[in-house]
């Protein structure tokens, strides 16, 4: 039995239309002789009534102050995909294809025990199996598995964090060893560069898994890392597809069969904000404290970080605007102590005014030692441009013409980052778009495909 | 239970075993291992790097370092880990490269500190950005083990950080040590 695993996203089964369009990509695989296994996504993105952020919405709204439990809201937020599932199966069969909705544990799918982000530990598709070769097309709800060691009655559903239905399509395929797991989104492939920055960003043909999951992790929503992962360890050819034309796609590979340097495209990030703080002021012998106890408080809220920099001199590092003010509330007035029997004390300072805790806190301190404030400079407006590249960017001069080249186009770089697969700069986020035109063209990334 | 509408029987063995919820099968040796554990999963050291260090510039940021980058450039050394600090900027280029950079600094009247013998420790962990504080975390328990580091880099499924070699390994015995699955 040729299995082909088809994902279909939000966007994909919003309406009555697009889900039309995404059942006849089904009967199509279907007609070609393979047995199509469905896996789709909540209905609609925010805001519309059964997607999962809106589900999620009615436990958050029970009491803001109070977070609702992790298990309860992994049952809310999974009735999403079972609604989904049900509709998209119930179309199938209107069509005249015998079709049946599967949630994550009736397709097999067995996860660790954390609730909101659970990892798939193994699929046992022989549900599946059987739906086939009773003729049915089976429809899974993306997103989610079972929990079967949960020590209460019946297995306990988690829902997989970000990206999960593309996780669950991945790991379907792997169990199935499927000819192909495509992912059906509203754009061609992946893309040279956001078509809405650059109109004539041409569709990849193929990528490697490895650019493709640096793509995503620097912001472009193609594909999840966590799916590209599974795929690679699986060997199972992966696409991504349009649900709306009749594109071929972008295949994505392993690196043994797409070898050659090549620059692969420009993605960019969402809004940040970028915290530096000067350590001229702190004692040379005090910095590597300074630095861990600043991480261990940012590692204790969990706070994820971006474009991490340690220096003598300084720290810095953004963070994702909408937690910024978390962010703030945490370090500001932040006391750092330090040990064995220095007399210095360290209060962070995170606006241009000293705030009402900060001046409290000094009062408080003085009478103890020598209070000195630890500054950051915020910078609100910020954004990240990046160069995903492969085998590429250890070649001499790729840096200095990345960063040359938006100086000469007048936009300022604050800070950069960089790795095997890509070069990131941090830009302000009014200047992004041309930013991103201008290494797409420098590039000359319109000419690929 | 017969389902009204032809096609759909769900009666019978073992389609209603396969689909159960509760099933308690034990997973094969050949399902498991879909997705790496959560956190860290190997740690490796490279060697062979000098990094430098650029101070005492004020100006405009860019322009300033740029003046400095370009001589470098012009010489054909590669450079990585390109960090701009408050006053000034580092970056790191091969362990081979570090006389010829120093030459190149020297003669472009640059305050700098160049240093031979930089390791870069690599920590994997799978989509880090899904991972609250991981980064943070790491970074943190580095630094608490004596480690100095220089330099940060990160990607999708690794945390880069250069710093001394001797720095290198005892950070990385301590990672170890905090994460008993992750591979050396």
């Amino acid at each position: 039995m040729k299995f082909k695993v088809l994902k279909f996203g939000g966007t994909s089964v919003r309406t009555p239309e697009a889900r039309h369009l995404a059942a006849l990509k089904v009967l199509s695989v279907r007609e070609q002789g393979f047995a199509p296994v469905v896996v789709v996504s909540a209905i609609g993105r925010k805001g519309e009534p059964y997607a999962t952020d809106t589900l999620k919405a009615f436990l958050d709204d029970v009491d803001h102050a109070v977070e609702p439990d992790p298990r309860e809201m992994d049952l809310v937020m999974a009735c999403g995909e079972i609604v989904s599932a049900s509709v998209f199966a119930t179309l199938l069969r209107s069509l005249g294809c015998p079709s049946m909705s599967l949630r994550g544990g009736q397709a097999g799918v067995r996860t660790d025990g954390v609730y909101g982000n659970a990892r798939i530990l193994g699929v046992n598709p022989l549900g599946i199996v059987e739906a086939v070769e009773r003729g049915f097309v089976p429809v899974v709800c993306g997103f989610q598995g079972v929990w079967i060691q949960g020590g209460l009655p019946g297995a306990e559903l988690t829902t997989l964090g970000r990206g999960g239905s593309d996780t669950t399509a991945a790991a379907l395929g792997a169990a199935l060893r499927a000819e192909a797991v495509e992912i059906y989104t509203d754009v061609d492939g992946v893309k040279t560069a956001d078509p809405d920055f650059v109109k004539e960003a041409p569709t990849l043909s193929r990528v490697t898994y490895d650019e493709v999951a640096e793509i995503a992790h620097l912001g472009a929503k193609v594909l999840h890392p966590r799916a590209a992962e599974i795929a690679m360890k699986f060997d199972i050819p992966l696409w991504v597809k349009n649900t709306f034309s009749e594109e071929i796609g972008t295949e994505i590979v392993p690196s043994r069969e797409l070898p050659g340097r090549r620059v692969t495209g420009v993605t960019h990030s969402g809004k940040l904000v970028y915290l530096q703080v000067d350590l001229n002021n702190a004692e040379p012998s005090h910095v590597r404290d300074l630095q861990a106890r600043i991480y261990d408080a940012l590692a204790r809220y969990e706070v994820n970080v971006y474009m991490t920099n340690l220096g003598p001199t300084s720290i810095g590092f953004a963070v994702e605007r909408v937690f910024y003010a978390d962010v703030q509330d945490m370090l500001d007035a932040l006391v750092l102590p330090m040990p064995g029997d220095s007399r210095v004390v360290y209060l962070v300072q995170t606006s241009n005014e000293p705030s009402r805790a900060l001046e409290t806190q000094r009062k408080l301190l003085e009478p103890l030692g020598e209070v000195r404030e630890l500054k950051f400079e915020v910078n609100e407006g910020c954004t990240m441009v990046s160069l995903v590249a492969y085998d590429f960017l250890q070649q001499p001069g790729v840096f200095y013409r990345v960063i040359s080249l938006l100086d000469r186009a007048g936009i300022p770089v604050l800070q950069t980052n960089d790795s095997d697969y890509s070069l990131s700069c941090l830009i302000p986020e009014s200047e992004l778009r041309r930013a991103v035109a201008v290494l797409h063209e420098e590039f000359g990334l319109a000419t690929l495909s | 239970m017969a389902q009204e509408q032809k096609g759909i029987d769900l009666t019978g063995q073992p389609f209603a075993k396969h689909l159960a919820d509760n099933n308690s099968l034990p997973l094969q040796a050949s399902e498991t291992a879909f997705e790496k554990a959560r956190g860290v999963n190997r740690v490796e050291i490279r060697t062979g790097f000098a990094s430098a260090r650029i101070g005492g510039l004020h100006g405009e940021v860019l322009k300033e370092r740029l003046a400095i980058l370009q001589p470098v450039f012009e010489s054909g050394i590669s450079f990585d880990f390109l960090k701009f600090s408050a006053d000034g900027m580092s970056f790191v280029v091969p362990e081979s490269l570090r006389e010829k950079l120093e030459g190149v600094l020297h003669s472009s009247g640059a305050e700098f500190e160049v240093k031979g013998g930089r390791a870069v420790l690599i920590i994997h962990a799978v989509n880090m950005r899904d991972e609250a504080g991981l980064v943070a975390k790491i970074v943190s328990q580095v630094i608490d083990s004596g480690a100095n580091i220089e330099h940060l880099g990160e990607m999708h499924d690794r945390l880069l950080m250069l710093m001394g070699k001797g720095g290198a390994e005892k950070a990385k015995a301590m990672i170890l040590a905090s994460n008993p699955e992750a591979e050396a």
